[in-house]
């Protein structure tokens, strides 16, 4: 897994790339927990080069919603690839997640 | 060939790769495309959360060394099993995760019951094992309800009716049919929509076909068609995987199966929805192997119909045809034939195209002689050479075997392959006369029985014959004979079903009811009799309208 993090103000852009699976569960947790500490921004993550996801790294993205949702803030998927988003659609996460297609139809902040 | 890979892991940070790892050296073996890449993706995610959950329960909780896994790539599925020395745990007792809260794990056995066919999991005293198994798309699993299929086969292949959307709506018919249901729906993915829509259904009100539209993924539809995987929703307001209750659902009762593209069978092509069983019963995981036997043979026929077209645009290929018809009529025996025990007369008449109806009359020694009569699924040049090379290897087994079932049961096993990979199949009834005492030994694959005439009475045999599986559907299937015995003054008729379905000019099918009925009210003197009604009746039924059928009579008279 390997990450990369911007910020245009509004949001806080973070973006993987590779598996994202049980090994680097604990990387991947301490990445977001990051993320969830600024106060103002929301929360993007670039999903389109993530080639797979396991439950270990969803339940890290379910706690991070629960974490932002508590400070009224949004976290927004974009552009998971055929793969990962069958993965949401399977456990039903689809309907939790607010996932676009790509950056360009994020709704305005 | 290396078919399956054993290997171990002994920290979690082994999982990742592990699977692109091993598998990729079974895959190997096989050629490009063989499986999706969504297929792979959900056996790699099954695989993945099975180590995970191994390792969770063997290396944190016991740090009782390793992880012992094997992958097998078997012709009709994957097996994936996973050994740990840990505590274990009671896999009955994992229920579905809840799906409105977030809870932040719970979901690694949700997606193995998801994505795989079987999810077993041993508990043993040292080692636990848990076993993922996923069928490969179109092979499925075993066939069931050969009846349908037979009658479906017949239906779908005679010509005229070969154009793609009538075979759905025709096997829609027979969905409705078999699984006595008030709805049921064929839905194609659209490639420049990248959306699943409705291409044929019965029981769906015009508004509701035209504006259902799914992406791959997207609820039952979109996930069997993504996943190839056929689903089954027993009570969908009690249902635990999470799927959504629909507005316009009567039933809670639904089934969904992915049909394939014939020229990559791994792809789906679409999906056949089936709810609202009038019987209100829940549909079970026999219905959803019959489904997926359905969905199976929907590839096989979108697989004839196209070679078909393909073959007839082609003009050089009619020459080819010509060829090919004239080849086949050239193994037909002469008739009449005169023995001093036995009178045969025979009509076979070839419709427009190859393939279809074969006769042979086999006379082995002074005592005995062999009659059978066979009809190929499929009317083009592959269902010809099927044809002839059914006849090439009966006559050389009738060399070394007698007992027609044994026959048969060795016949099926030479052919099978063939029979499988260009999707047809044959029905066939072989009969063993023996001359001296007027007996028949008679074996049958999927044929209609034989009618015998007697002085008083004209009866089928149908009773009295087993009708065994038709040639190339199992490979291992056994047949049966059955011992029948005759008085001089018999007569009896062997057909195929291109009489009793002969169509005319409107379409019309003749009927079997109205044929077993005339043939009741026949009382032939020689075996030209019989020959003769029957081209008078098709005659009167049929007039001008060509053959869409090849049709076989074959009348044997005991003298």
């Amino acid at each position: 897994m390997q990450t990369s993090i911007t910020s245009n103000g509004k949001d806080t852009l973070v973006k993987f790339e590779g598996s994202l699976d049980v090994s680097c569960q604990e990387s991947l947790k301490n990445e977001l927990a990051k993320q969830v500490q600024p106060e103002d921004q929301r929360l993007v993550v670039d999903l389109s080069l993530v080639t797979f996801i396991d439950s270990a790294c969803l339940g890290v993205f379910v706690s991070t919603l629960k974490n932002l949702k508590a400070k009224n803030r949004q976290l927004v998927f974009v552009a998971p690839q055929e793969e990962v988003r069958s993965i949401f659609q399977i456990t039903r996460l689809d309907r939790l997640f607010m996932i676009v297609d790509s950056l360009k139809d994020l709704p305005p902040a | 060939m290396k078919n399956h890979c054993k290997a171990s892991i002994k920290n979690l940070s082994e999982i990742s790769g592990a699977f692109d790892k091993h598998f990729s050296s079974l895959l190997s073996n096989l050629p490009d495309n063989a499986l999706s890449s969504q297929l792979i993706n959900d056996l790699k995610i099954s695989f993945t959360e099975g180590l995970a959950n191994a390792a969770k329960h063997a290396l944190e909780l016991e740090k009782k060394g390793e992880i012992e896994f094997d992958i097998k790539l078997k012709s009709k599925f994957v097996q994936i099993e996973i050994s740990d020395h840990g505590t274990g745990f009671d896999l009955k007792k994992i229920d579905t995760p809840s799906f409105k809260e977030m809870n932040e794990s719970g979901r690694g056995i949700f997606i193995m019951r998801q994505l795989m066919d079987e999810v077993v999991y041993i508990k043993g005293l040292s080692k636990n094992k848990l076993v993922l198994k996923r069928y490969l798309p179109f092979f499925s699993r075993k066939d069931e309800g050969l009846d349908l299929l037979h009658e479906l086969s017949h239906t779908v292949v005679s010509p005229g009716e070969e154009s793609e959307k009538n075979i759905y709506s025709l096997v829609l018919k027979k969905l409705v049919e078999a699984f006595e249901v008030g709805r049921a729906s064929v839905m194609l993915y659209d490639h420049s929509k990248k959306r699943l829509t409705i291409k044929a259904a019965v029981g769906l009100a015009k508004q509701v076909h035209e504006d259902v539209s799914l992406r791959p993924g997207e609820g039952i539809a979109g996930f069997v068609f993504q996943h190839a995987k056929s689903c089954v929703v027993s009570n969908i307001d009690k249902n635990k995987d999470g799927w959504e209750k629909k507005t316009g659902y009567k039933s809670l009762s639904l089934m969904c199966a992915p049909f394939f593209d014939p020229e990559s069978p791994t792809k789906p092509l679409g999906v056949i929805n089936v709810t609202e069983r009038k019987n209100k019963k829940s549909f079970g995981k026999k219905d959803l192997r019959l489904l997926t036997t359905i969905a199976n043979q929907l590839t096989a026929y979108l697989y004839v119909s196209r070679l078909k077209e393909t073959l007839e645009r082609a003009d050089t290929m009619k020459r080819e045809f010509q060829i090919a018809r004239e080849i086949q009529q050239s193994l037909l025996p002469k008739t009449p034939m005169q023995l001093k025990e036995l009178e045969i007369h025979a009509w076979l008449e070839n419709a427009a195209s190859v393939g279809g109806d074969l006769y042979d009359i086999i006379y082995k020694d002074k005592q005995h002689l062999y009659v059978v009569v066979a009809d190929v699924s499929g009317h083009n040049v592959a269902a010809a050479m099927n044809l002839v090379n059914c006849r090439g290897h009966l006559r050389a087994l009738l060399e070394v075997e007698r007992e027609p079932a044994r026959v048969l049961s060795k016949l099926n096993k030479l052919i099978y392959e063939d029979l499988s990979k260009s999707h047809q199949f044959i029905s066939i009834i072989l009969m063993r006369f023996n001359l001296k005492n007027l007996t028949v030994k008679v074996a049958s694959a999927g044929h209609d029985a034989p009618w015998i005439f007697e002085r008083k009475k004209a009866y089928s045999l149908d009773t009295k014959i087993p009708s065994g599986t038709l040639m190339g559907l199992e490979l291992d299937t056994t047949y049966q004979s059955a011992l029948i015995r005759l008085k001089r003054g018999n007569l009896l008729l062997l057909y195929t079903d291109g009489l009793p379905e002969c169509r005319n000019s409107k379409g019309d099918i003749f009927s079997r009811k109205k044929f077993y009925s005339y043939l009741q009210t026949l009382r032939p003197q020689k075996a030209y009799d019989l020959i003769d009604s029957m081209q008078t009746l098709i005659a009167q039924f049929k007039k001008q309208a060509p053959f869409r059928d090849d049709v076989t009579a074959v009348s044997i008279h005991c003298l």
